[in-house]
């Protein structure tokens, strides 16, 4: 069963200014999905629909094979989340944001101490959180989202204003929180910080899901139209060999250029050794979202 | 149940929040003209064989309504609904197991009862500032009378009753807009205009919600017998036009509130 999944989903703010254009998902129980876009794509919008806070002029939502219509509100106590930043009252101190956020899933005073053990808030529990570092108001969002024990989990942006340390420490939340059972959703612009963590991907771009599968899918396609820089002794030479393809970015000793698959990588080195040019570097060039998104939708 | 926790939800929202300072400022202006009006009125006050208490507990009263109570109310749920506004609250309280509406009049619900309490503060604090006047001017006589409490609660349920549709305003407001400049400058500006508006003594004060508890309370301070009050049944007309200008704005803003999409 699907802990959610969107069906033919459309969803414009004003007439005719389509922000998501049928859109479908299924997000399986007991994933780790990396919901991803550029910013603007429609992931926070996406993840609105999802909590109820928008509602959809077409389509369905389900959530646990349910209609969220036919169950809203009370679907929503198996649901943990964090849109864009952590929800904070900052006159107050975190046990407040917790005291808060409890009252409203009518969670027991007791599970306070535990859930800011759990995000390293403990020493902090007490200072206002206007004085909070980012990271430690995202530390604080995640465990007011993880304080009533949720079944699944939707985290907008989830690693925005933390730092290497606190990627790694979120990461190793997530997994345990995976380990046991939960659902997670979370979205991002950076695929290199989520492709760590999910095992399941979607994309999106203006509006329509460019991708989804998993993360194997993902990298088979991944390596298409992959784009490579090779530094050699004889530029010249090695660019002469290859009338056909298109010559990127060419610098004094380098050029770069676009391959179809790793075979054509493997032909293409084996030829320019065979003409005598040596090879000092091959390198793919960073596979960012931006070249990603054209690789998943120029496919 | 779930009603009750949410309140209690927006009472922890509002733990030091400016309310505080708003409160404490509203109690020290009422105690402090009380105090000082009786000290140095005492020659023309103090009449042989009169209770005292009316004159005190009144004026109390009607500083409180005229003066205190509309910027209150203007200022603490301005700044009420900003905490929410300011924490981008909503896409997370929405996003809990609650119904909207639940929410919405949980969050109304402390506001009515910070602003009743508050009336209830001012006349406990009243009592106070006056036994002190007696331990200052024994002339006075107040420890020889009894204050008619029930007189003066209901005096304040009256001014109660007439600033619930100035809520009902400043509540829609609020919510439809996300700072609390706009709210607050248009609910300090309404005051001004109401104020001046029932002084006037011109029925024009019946189309004004923010005049309604400076009418109620009048105790002869303005003239305001020719702008129509009629106090034909317990509450006066004033008070059932404040009902439900009260009811409107809260019908408006519940049905806006359930049809929002919310982005912050």
């Amino acid at each position: 069963m699907n802990a959610v999944e969107l069906n033919n989903i459309n969803f414009a703010y004003r007439k005719n200014e389509l922000i998501l254009d049928d859109i479908s998902m299924q997000v399986p129980r007991g994933s780790i999905y990396g919901f991803l876009g550029a910013n603007g794509a429609g992931k926070s919008t996406t993840l609105r629909l999802i909590l109820g806070l928008m509602k959809p002029q077409q389509g369905k939502v389900s959530m646990f094979g349910n209609n969220i219509n036919d169950t809203y509100p009370k679907h929503l106590s198996a649901v943990g989340s964090m849109i864009e930043s952590a929800s904070l009252y900052e006159h107050l101190s975190a046990t407040d944001n917790l005291r808060i956020a409890g009252k409203y899933f009518g969670v027991a005073k007791n599970k306070i101490e535990p859930i800011l053990e759990l995000v390293k808030l403990q020493d902090a529990k007490k200072k206002k959180v206007k004085d909070f570092s980012t990271g430690m108001k995202q530390r604080l969002g995640l465990a007011i989202a993880l304080q009533h024990d949720p079944e699944l989990l939707i985290l907008d942006e989830p690693t925005n204003g933390l730092d290497p340390n606190g990627i790694i420490a979120l990461r190793k939340i997530l997994h345990q929180l995976s380990e046991q059972g939960k659902t997670i959703l979370l979205s991002s612009h950076i695929l290199s910080e989520v492709e760590k963590i999910v095992n399941r991907v979607g994309i999106i771009n203006n509006g329509k899901i460019a991708f989804e599968g998993t993360m194997s899918a993902l990298q088979t396609e991944k390596s298409r139209n992959l784009r490579i820089k090779l530094r050699v002794s004889d530029l010249n030479s090695s660019v002469l060999l290859f009338p056909n393809m298109e010559i990127l970015n060419r610098a004094q000793d380098s050029f770069e250029l676009t391959i179809q698959d790793q075979g054509e990588l493997a032909a293409m080195v084996k030829k320019i050794v065979q003409n005598n040019i040596d090879i000092y570097e091959v390198s793919p060039i960073e596979s960012n979202l931006e070249n990603m998104f054209l690789s998943v939708v120029n496919k | 149940m779930k009603i009750i926790k949410s309140i209690s939800a927006e009472f922890t929202k509002l733990k030091y929040a400016p309310i505080f300072s708003l409160i404490i400022f509203s109690l020290s202006v009422v105690c402090a003209i009380v105090f000082f009006a009786s000290y140095m009125g005492v020659n023309d006050s103090v009449k042989m064989g009169q209770n005292p208490w009316p004159r005190n507990l009144n004026a109390s009263l009607a500083i409180f309504s005229i003066f205190i109570l509309i910027p209150f109310a203007v200022m603490f749920i301005s700044t009420g609904v900003f905490v929410e506004n300011q924490a981008r609250g909503w896409k997370f309280i929405y996003a809990t197991p609650n119904v909207r509406a639940s929410i919405f009049f949980s969050k109304l619900i402390s506001f009515l009862l910070v602003i009743f309490l508050l009336g209830v503060i001012v006349m406990i604090f009243t009592f106070v500032t006056t036994y002190i006047v007696d331990l200052l001017l024994p002339e006075y006589e107040f420890r020889f009378y009894s204050p008619d409490i029930k007189s003066i609660f209901g005096g304040f349920t009256h001014a109660y009753i007439s600033i619930l549709g100035v809520i009902g305003i400043q509540f829609f407001l609020s919510l439809r807009f996300r700072g609390f400049l706009i709210p607050m400058s248009f609910g300090v500006l309404m005051f001004i205009v109401g104020f001046i508006v029932s002084t006037t003594d011109k029925p024009l004060a019946l189309y004004s919600p923010y005049s309604y508890p400076g009418i109620v309370k009048d105790h002869n301070m303005f003239t305001i017998g020719k702008v129509g009050v009629t106090h034909d049944y317990w509450l006066s007309n004033v008070e059932m036009f404040s009902l439900v200008v009260f009811l409107f704005f809260i019908g408006l803003a519940l049905i806006l509130e359930l049809r929002k999409n919310v982005t912050n």
